[in-house]
This record gives C-alpha cells, structure tokens and sequence, in this order.
C-alpha cells in the first residue's frame, strides 16, 4: 500500500526523495521502496524519518 | 578515489595489459589437418594407399605434435584392427617424426622447427608383417620380434578420423602467465585491503533494505547454485558412461560455470534491486573497470579461439576458455546496471 502521508509531509518541507534519503542516511531508492508500499521499513528507520520530517509515527506510519 | 589509489589501479591495469599485448606476440602459429577415411581390409589387405596432407609452420619456433585417430564420433579412443603409421617429414626430409599405433592421442615433447612445409603422411598396416615392415624402415631401436595380438590384424571396415596439429609450444608462457595472474591477485588484494583499513575517510554502508534484498539475491543464488550442481552431478554421471555421450566440456570449466551463475544471479538480483551499490559508491568508475577487466578477458579468449587452442584435446577447459567464461561472465554486470539504470530513467 502506497504511502501517501510520507510523501505529502516530504513535498511539505520541499524535499526531494534524495533530499530526505541524504537525511536519514539510506538510498533515494530505498525512500522511493517506501513510499510506493514496497518496503516496510524498520522502527529505526521510521523514527529517523520522522525526525527529519518532524512528524510522528503515528502521522506517517499508521493507518 | 586518492591519487595513491587512483596511480595503484592504473599500474594494475597496466600491468594486465602488458601480459594481454605480451599474449599477443607471443610465438603462435597453430596448424591443423584433419581426415575422415573409411578403411576397409579384406584377407590381409587394406584398400587404402598411404594419405595425409602438407602443412605450412610460418615462423621458426617451439612447437609440439598433437595426433589423434579413433572410429567415428569421438565418444571413446576405440582402435580399429589395424595399426596406423604416422610420418611427419620437412622438405629436406632430415627432419623425421615416426610413430605407429592402434588408436592413440599423442603429445610429442617440444620441438624447435624452422619455418616451411611439414609432409604428414597416416599408413594403414593390416597385417603383422607390415607393422614390422614400417616400424623397422622408420623407428629407432624396433624389435622386429615383437608379436602384437592377433585382434590387431583381423578383417573390417572402419569409419576413422584422423587428425594432426603442430601446435606453439605455449606452455612456459601459460606457466607464467599462471603465476603472474596469481601474484597480481594477491598483491591487488593486499593493496586494496591495506588502503582499506589505513582510509580515514567514512565507511560506505548499505542501507537496511538494500541488505534485506542482498538477502534475496543470496537466495537465488543459492536455489540456482543448488539446481545446477545438482544437474551437473548427474549430466557427469551420464556422461561417464562413453555409450550415453561425451560432454565437449572439462570439469573444471563446468564447476567454474556454475560458481559464476550464482554469482551472477546474486549481482544482477541485488542491481535490479538498487542493493548492488553501497550509498554513494562511485558507480561510474565501478562500471568501468568491469567493462575494461570484461573486455581484456574476452580479448585473450578471442585470442585462443584464433589461435585454435580454446580446446585442449577436444574439450573445452578452464585453462583455455577460461578468461573468456570470466570476461562474459563478468560483462553481465555492466549491461545489467546500464538496463537497470534505463528502467529507471523511464520510470522517472
């Protein structure tokens, strides 16, 4: 399932998927995975995301 | 990439070039005949006159005699009953290579031969009598006494292929070339390794999902590791009984084959995955250097297929074709990241 939130919430701050892949340390492609529901990303990972974005867990990860 | 390592990679590199150019002009010169007789003998007396063919050696050099003869396909070295007698001459005819047996592969020792026109002449000998008659005109120190069994010498027709090749002696140049490729390996290792660890410069990682999907391509891998040796155990088998078929492949070629198979299917799984690159590895010098180590690999394969050597005997091996497997082998990658990355762009 795509996820559109985190999308949204990075088009928010102006970031380019590298942008935000820069920030938390992993690949554009891997921030693209995500986005288009390809992968499901760990808790770390989702944390640091939402720090960078500056938004919840439950903001972006939950349903 | 530092200037240290930049000047290490271009000395490796230079280095594999100066053994590729050296391959190149290395004395060659492979010369070849072969020959499909059906022989027949009736009461003692065979229907065939002596035959053979001229062969040219165009430079002076280190060359050996390669002969073999057997009945039909080549599934078995299975003798007729009769013997076959070999001469090589020059044109002087000093020069003299004699040799007299049922069905046989024969290397001879290495040989320095002047440039000019080799005479190879096979003799069919059905009878006891013209055995000795050949090897008493033609081999050194022949004991006319000697009785071969009488299975030698029994009416038949036979359907044969004869063949003969004066070969470049390549041996010593492949013994250093062995060695070379060998030091240079190990000498590249322990330089990468030792800038490795003296680099202050950051640790380049793989992301979380990029190690999940690398853990993907180990399975595939693995799966098609497993199914090919598998099949190779009983192709192999097969193979080992001389009635079923012969494979135009050795065993190392073979094993070599399936090591990179897997290691394909676990690079072109982790690039279709964006799992193959660490984070901002430098992918165009990456893709070079496997184009530039691809295409001097093939290059050196071209060079035995041009030379007539890729097969040692008949069968396709490691030492032979081998580089040109690798080069192959490793050109998968290149054209893998350049599809991937032309995906991509579509995509985008």
């Amino acid at each position: 399932m795509k996820n559109l939130k985190l999308k949204a919430a990075r088009a928010s701050f102006d970031m380019s998927q590298q942008d935000l892949a820069d920030k938390v340390g992993v690949s554009r492609q891997t921030i693209n995975a995500i986005e288009k529901g390809d992968y499901n990303p760990t808790i770390n990972l989702c944390i640091a995301i939402c720090k960078a974005l500056n938004k919840t867990l439950d903001e972006l990860f939950w349903e | 990439m530092s200037k240290k390592s930049k000047t290490l990679t271009a000395a490796f590199l230079g280095l594999i070039i100066v053994i590729t150019v050296a391959a190149f002009f290395y004395p060659k010169g492979n010369y070849s005949t072969s020959i499909d007789r059906i022989i027949e003998i009736e009461n003692g007396v065979a229907d065939a006159e002596p035959f053979g063919s001229i062969l040219t050696v165009k430079s002076k050099g280190k060359y050996r005699f390669i002969a073999d003869w057997w009945i039909g396909e080549k599934q078995v070295y299975k003798s007729p009953s009769f013997i076959t007698g070999l001469i090589v001459t020059d044109e002087t005819g000093e020069f003299k290579y004699p040799l007299a047996a049922g069905a046989i592969h024969i290397e001879s020792g290495v040989m320095e031969l002047e440039p000019g026109r080799y005479k190879v002449t096979f003799y069919v000998l059905p009878t006891q009598e013209s055995y000795n008659d050949f090897c008493s005109a033609n081999l050194e120190n022949f004991n006319p006494s000697t009785t071969l069994a009488a299975s030698f010498f029994t009416d038949g027709t036979w359907d044969m292929h004869y063949s003969f090749k004066i070969m470049a002696d390549t041996s010593r140049f492949a013994a250093v070339s062995l060695i070379a490729g060998v030091a240079v390996g190990i000498l590249l290792v322990v330089i990468v390794a030792t800038l490795a660890i003296k680099s202050n410069a950051p640790v380049k990682k793989y992301d979380e999902r990029q190690i999940a999907m690398q853990g993907k391509a180990y399975k595939y891998a693995f799966i098609t590791m497993v199914i090919y040796f598998g099949l190779f155990a009983v192709v192999s088998t097969l193979s080992s009984l001389p009635t079923l078929f012969t494979l135009p492949f050795s065993a190392d070629i073979l094993v070599m084959l399936g090591v990179l198979t897997g290691a394909m299917v676990f690079a072109v799984t982790a690039i279709i995955h964006d799992a193959y690159f660490r984070l901002d590895e430098n992918q165009g010098f990456i893709i070079i250097l496997f184009v530039i180590t691809s295409l001097i690999n093939i290059a050196i394969g071209v060079v035995h297929i041009v030379n007539g050597d890729h097969a040692g005997d008949g069968v396709i091996n490691m030492l032979n074709s081998g580089n040109l497997l690798c080069g192959a082998a490793l050109l998968v990658l290149p054209i893998s990241i350049m599809v991937k990355k032309l995906l991509d762009r579509n995509e985008d």
